[in-house]
């Protein structure tokens, strides 16, 4: 695996083809399947300060939709 | 902390072992609460490249062929274990449920395909005195159910329900591509299956299926 | 080491060119940034990047809302009155972040910030 960083170009290349079989593993791999990152970068000025782990809020939006599970009302 | 890439929710352990991933590092399974989760070392998230996310694939599919129950995680996803069994204690309920659904089975995937949407005729849903909130509410309730519902296929259904055990849809609504239906099957029915979607008649859409994959569109919120 | 051929390979997809052109288009637009998700307050305006945070979040919120609304009134569990109370303030809470963004200028597409898993309901 290359040790050098990411660039936004080099990402993007993978949208550069006409492989069905691509756009399927694509389809699967980045816009389904279990999410348990959910990470924001926050900055100023361009520089990037804090990296903040949303997985606190998922526990906190996963108990509001666990809520409604136990809806008697 | 070290930090682990995540693969999938597996249902049971895979015997002998987990094999290795797509940097060749070998797997582990840990375990949190009632689930089982495959992980391999990473010190940096994978680049993104066709490589990397065929070799992802390739690891997914083989932990699904070596167990009955698994939920394919996205790609990418690299975190702590402290983190990742925070995330997986928060929603156990539901991965439990969904690794229940997904046990012994598999996905195929349809893209709909034509010049323009399938227009419904809807009946109203709010009562004919109901008051502008009343109103606003059913008709948001319209627009979440239109989202989910691929109508153009209407006339596959009585040939394909035999063969479905849940079903997932994204609209796009981009003619000529309307839809992405995902389709939870029986492992072994993939035959079937194409066989029902070729043998269709006349329709309005052109359907075309790719699969069988591992169920990666049943994770909980996959359908972005 | 190249990745094992799958057993059960997909066979190949009879796509048209113009249907894999509009796939790739969707798939490119709804995987987005690869990046992870970014905050960054754009110091000539920085109220604006302000204003586009706190009401992506609350956005997030009134869409969280709006669903267990729906859940609740198909389950029933919501009298005539409460359906009724519980949608005109969703109402207004929609309006209310449509002219607070105006004012901004915000259209309701920028309060899209990919707060991954919770931008996704979004």
């Amino acid at each position: 695996m290359s040790k050098r960083p990411l660039t936004r170009n080099d990402a993007r290349a993978i949208f550069a083809t006409s492989d069905t079989s691509l756009l399927e593993v694509i389809d699967n791999l980045l816009t389904k399947g279990v999410v348990v990152t959910g990470d924001v970068v926050l900055g100023l000025a361009g520089v990037d300060l804090v990296y903040a782990r949303l997985s606190v809020l998922l526990c906190a939006a996963d108990r509001l939709h666990g809520a409604e599970g136990q809806d008697g009302e | 902390m070290s930090e682990v890439y995540v693969y999938a929710l597996l249902g049971d352990a895979p015997a002998p072992d987990a094999g290795a991933g797509l940097c060749e590092e070998p797997l582990r399974v840990v375990r949190v609460g009632d689930l089982l989760v495959a992980v391999g070392e990473m010190a940096e998230p994978p680049a993104v490249s066709e490589a990397t996310l065929r070799a992802h694939d390739a690891v997914v599919r083989r932990l699904a062929d070596a167990v009955d129950a698994i939920l394919p995680v996205r790609f990418g996803s690299l975190l702590s274990e402290s983190s990742l069994a925070d995330v997986l204690r928060a929603r156990a309920r539901e991965l439990s449920e969904a690794l229940a659904l997904v046990a012994g089975r598999e996905q195929m995937t349809l893209r709909v395909l034509g010049d323009a949407p399938a227009s419904v005729a809807r009946a109203a849903d709010a009562p004919g005195d109901a008051g502008p909130g009343a109103r606003y509410l059913a008709a948001r309730r319209a627009e979440w159910r239109r989202a989910r519902e691929a109508p153009e296929l209407a006339p596959l259904r009585p040939l394909l329900d035999g063969l479905v055990r849940a079903e997932r849809v994204t609209r796009h609504d981009a003619p000529p591509l309307l839809a992405s239906v995902y389709h939870l099957i029986d492992r072994g029915a993939a035959a079937a299956y194409r066989a029902a979607v070729e043998g269709s008649g006349p329709c309005a859409v052109r359907v075309v299926a790719t699969g069988p994959w591992p169920p990666y569109a049943f994770a909980p919120e996959a359908l972005g | 080491m190249t990745p094992p051929k799958p057993r059960n390979a997909p066979r190949e997809p009879s796509l048209r060119v113009r249907e894999l052109e509009s796939l790739r288009a969707e798939l490119e637009r709804r995987v987005g940034d690869l990046s992870p998700p970014r905050w960054n307050a754009d110091p000539e305006d920085v109220q604006r990047s302000v204003a586009r945070l706190v009401l992506t979040l609350v956005e997030f919120l009134r869409q969280l809302m709006e669903r267990q609304a729906i859940r609740r009134m198909e389950a029933g569990t919501l009298t005539p009155e409460e359906t009724e109370d519980v949608g005109q303030a969703l109402m207004r809470l929609e309006e209310t972040i449509r002219d607070i963004g105006r004012r901004f200028g915000l259209a309701p597409e920028d309060l899209n910030l990919d707060l991954g898993p919770l931008g996704r309901l979004i």
